[in-house]
């Protein structure tokens, strides 16, 4: 049992992080006005959501597993960050993204927050989470040393670096317009 | 006299006639029955397909990785050698070998009296990353003393910083746990899967040799 456990651990850890990375990857291509015109904005953003919601229930199958695999992790070092007797930083991390990612989807669902400000924040630290999770395997993952991962990670880092640029300076040059414009 | 912008008396009733008509046809249903509300339509997402085909493949592509992962964790791999009896009770001292691949043995066996204790060598595995295999340190009433890794993955350096914080922490849950039923480390999976096995095999041979009664 922890044996299969273990396995679905590692498996549900990388496609949480797929499934992460593809979710950035259709937010910031939709918020960033790079989806092309063959498919409307709202597929994009309706996959977007979906795509982000399947990494947050990947993520706590994860997270869920870790514990039930009996390979020293306990609950509260699976809740709780940096408290874990062995590994803390690597699993602290983890559970730092963990919670990111789970702040990102439930202020998001079943209903989104008023605050639109705060929302974005909130959302915004899903980033962050990302960067954490990809860190938290790197440095955690029993396959981190696998080329194949090592080369996945590239794969998914090149097209989110750029989505995440493009959409940082657009939104810098219309900031920079809007105060031109005297508003 | 009305102005301009006003309508006249016929003017209103005409567009109160007119509004009284839109009500009615609004209430009356298709089928020609009047009240009831109309139907709510289901909205119909953009990327339904989509969505199923990423749901899928993620499910996929778990079970998929998961059952490889499985696979070669519980794959007995390669056996480079077979258990061996080193030290009878009482016999010479003999230190712990020197690791061929890389040794990490911490002294622990030191502390046993090395007059009184049995040294068996576990069997060599090898698994993707290199080699792993133990030394097990039993006291005269047949209990676990020490157990030394002879061998442990070491060809790149981030084995050496896995196993230099992974090979403590099996050696300690054997101890405690008298036995090779331990937890396997986290991010440690092939040299804990396989640490267990070299363990169990040096259990078994000193239980074959009568210096234990360990499972």
């Amino acid at each position: 049992m922890s044996e299969i456990a273990a396995a679905l651990t590692r498996a549900t850890g990388i496609v949480a992080v797929v499934l992460l990375a593809a979710a950035l990857i259709w937010g910031f291509a939709f918020s960033a006005g790079e989806t092309g015109r063959r498919l409307r904005p709202a597929w994009w953003l309706d996959l977007h959501n979906w795509l982000g919601g399947a990494a947050a229930v990947f993520t706590g199958v994860h997270v869920a597993l870790a514990v039930l695999a009996a390979n020293g992790t306990r609950l509260l070092d699976a809740v709780v960050p940096f408290v874990a007797r062995n590994d803390a930083t690597a699993l602290g991390v983890g559970v730092i993204a963990a919670w990111l990612i789970a702040a990102t989807t439930l202020t998001s669902w079943p209903r989104r927050l008023r605050h639109r400000n705060a929302w974005r924040l909130i959302h915004l630290g899903s980033v962050v989470g990302a960067v954490l999770a990809v860190v938290h395997a790197l440095t955690l993952g029993t396959d981190a040393a696998a080329l194949a991962i090592r080369v996945g990670v590239v794969l998914l880092a090149a097209p989110t670096t750029y989505l995440v640029a493009v959409r940082s300076l657009g939104a810098l040059a219309h900031r920079r317009n809007h105060h031109a414009l005297g508003h | 006299m009305p102005s301009a912008t006003e309508p006249t008396l016929d003017q209103a009733a005409a567009l109160q006639a007119r509004l009284d008509r839109l009500a009615a046809r609004r209430a009356t249903t298709p089928d020609g029955a009047t009240g009831a509300a109309p139907k709510p339509t289901r909205r119909r997402h953009p990327a339904a397909g989509s969505r199923l085909a990423a749901l899928g493949l993620s499910v996929a592509s778990t079970s998929g990785l998961g059952a490889y992962f499985l696979a070669t964790t519980t794959d007995p791999g390669t056996q480079l050698s077979a258990a061996t009896v080193l030290d009878a009770p009482a016999a010479t001292t003999t230190p712990p070998p020197t690791a061929p691949n890389r040794g990490t043995g911490n002294g622990a066996a030191a502390a046993a009296d090395p007059a009184t204790t049995s040294a068996v060598q576990g069997s060599a595995f090898q698994n993707r990353w290199g080699n792993v295999q133990v030394q097990a340190s039993f006291a005269a009433d047949g209990s676990l003393v020490a157990v030394d890794a002879v061998q442990t993955p070491g060809g790149r350096s981030r084995s050496v910083h896995i196993n230099d914080h992974a090979v403590p922490r099996l050696e300690a849950e054997a101890l405690a746990a008298q036995g090779a039923h331990i937890d396997s480390v986290s991010g440690a999976t092939y040299t804990s899967t396989d640490y267990r096995r070299s363990l169990q095999s040096a259990i078994d041979a000193a239980r074959q040799a009568g210096l234990t009664h360990l499972a």
